[in-house]
């Protein structure tokens, strides 16, 4: 593009040569700045006195400025936020480093409902003494702490409960690695229950087993890797085991339905509906199973270790 | 109950899948005009035991609350006498 002069370059004959020369200089300069020799060099930084620049133009390069207009409709919070949405074009994806202490939620309802830990950890420990024939369950009053750190004060609860029955073993026998029960009398058990085999000679046959079968209402099988091998005497102890439970916020202590074995199934089902469990009590016909029940520091029958559970 | 002390229940229900019974006492201390609360303890008794152990008689299950929950809140009772009055003062 051929450079144009707004201002031309009039000639003044007989006028000294120097004059004429910084005359020629000043013509160029208005017009530079005028732009008509192309884009306005700007030697030094732009000074307005806080003044605007009004009437600009559509941006075209990078290094372009942009006028009010087009910054409040590309780049303003009202603009933006469409784009930043999940469903947007230009979701945020990382806002929080979950495993920074810094960044995390300190009273969230998610954490706070989340299982704790262990209530060995808790300090909840049973106190059961024998009453009136049964036994007598003492959860103490104390705090139980939360996955968040909070903690809740348990109201303390005393419960009178009934003692599990325990049947004469009229025959045992294993073949294999399956051991069939006879008992004297019906014993109610199903398949998938806890049972305790205690008294029997050989001792190999004693411990808590999970029932594998029922054969008929006095005959059950449990699975034991003994051989061939027959034993005598002993009884068949039935497991009640109770799940004291919390929920939520409240320091209210429940105490559920009984049920036949500690099992990891049955801790599961336990802490549906929000419940969690804080203490297990386990009662044989003699008494208190006290290795079994409190913070869970025995393992589960036939399943991964009571505390790995909470 | 002496000392203006009485053993209230604040919850009885019975859970209607086990027939566990559950009561819930607190201890109401009156002083002149105002009236003390002690912690809430929770009394409860399976189905068996309660109708084996209380009957019908709904008179042996306030004794049984009663003759526990005095030495439940009785049990520390010195302590909180000697020590509860430490409270303001100067060592």
């Amino acid at each position: 593009m051929a450079v144009v002069n707004e201002l031309p370059k009039p000639m003044f004959p007989g006028m000294d040569p120097t004059f004429s020369l910084h005359y020629s200089e000043m013509i160029d300069a208005v017009n530079s700045l005028l732009g008509y020799r192309g884009d306005v060099a700007i030697k030094a930084p732009l000074d307005l006195g806080g003044n605007r620049i009004k009437n600009v133009g559509t941006a075209v390069e990078p290094s372009d400025a942009v006028s009010h207009a087009l910054a409040e409709a590309s780049y303003s919070a009202t603009a933006l936020q469409p784009k930043l949405e999940s469903t947007g074009s230009n979701p945020l994806k990382s806002v929080r480093r979950v495993n920074d202490p810094n960044q995390r939620e300190q009273s969230s309802s998610f954490l706070k409902d989340l299982l704790s830990t262990a209530p060995s950890a808790n300090q909840v420990i049973p106190l059961t003494t024998p009453s009136m024939g049964g036994i007598s369950v003492t959860i103490p009053a104390g705090l139980f702490t939360f996955a968040d750190r909070s903690s809740v004060y348990l109201q303390s609860r005393t419960d009178l409960l009934t003692l599990p029955t325990a049947t004469s073993i009229t025959s045992i026998s294993c073949v294999g690695n399956l051991v069939t029960v006879v008992t004297s009398a019906p014993t109610g058990v199903v398949a998938g229950q806890g049972v305790t085999i205690a008294g029997v000679s050989p001792a190999t046959f004693n411990g808590s087993f999970t029932v594998v079968s029922v054969l008929s209402s006095t005959s059950f099988t449990y699975q034991l890797d003994l051989g061939t091998v027959s034993g005598s005497g002993g009884r068949v102890e039935l497991l009640n085991v109770h799940y004291y439970t919390i929920t939520k916020r409240s320091g209210y202590v429940r105490l559920l339905p009984v049920v036949s074995g500690d099992t990891a199934a049955n801790r599961l089902q336990a802490c549906f509906d929000n419940f969690q469990i804080i203490a297990v009590v386990v009662l044989t016909s003699t008494g208190s199973n006290v290795a079994s029940s409190g913070g869970g520091g025995s393992a589960i029958v036939g399943s991964p270790t009571a505390g790995a559970m909470f | 109950m002496a000392d203006g002390k009485k053993i209230m229940v604040v919850d009885s229900y019975v859970n209607a899948e086990s027939g566990h019974v559950n009561i819930t006492v607190q201890t109401v201390t009156t002083q002149g005009n105002q009236s003390f609360n002690g912690p809430k303890k929770t009394y409860g008794c399976d189905a068996n035991m309660y109708r084996s152990r209380f009957g019908s008689d709904i008179e042996n299950v306030k004794k049984w609350i009663k003759s526990q929950h005095l030495a439940y809140d009785g049990a520390h009772q010195d302590l909180m006498d000697a020590v509860g009055k430490l409270k303001g003062t100067e060592i």
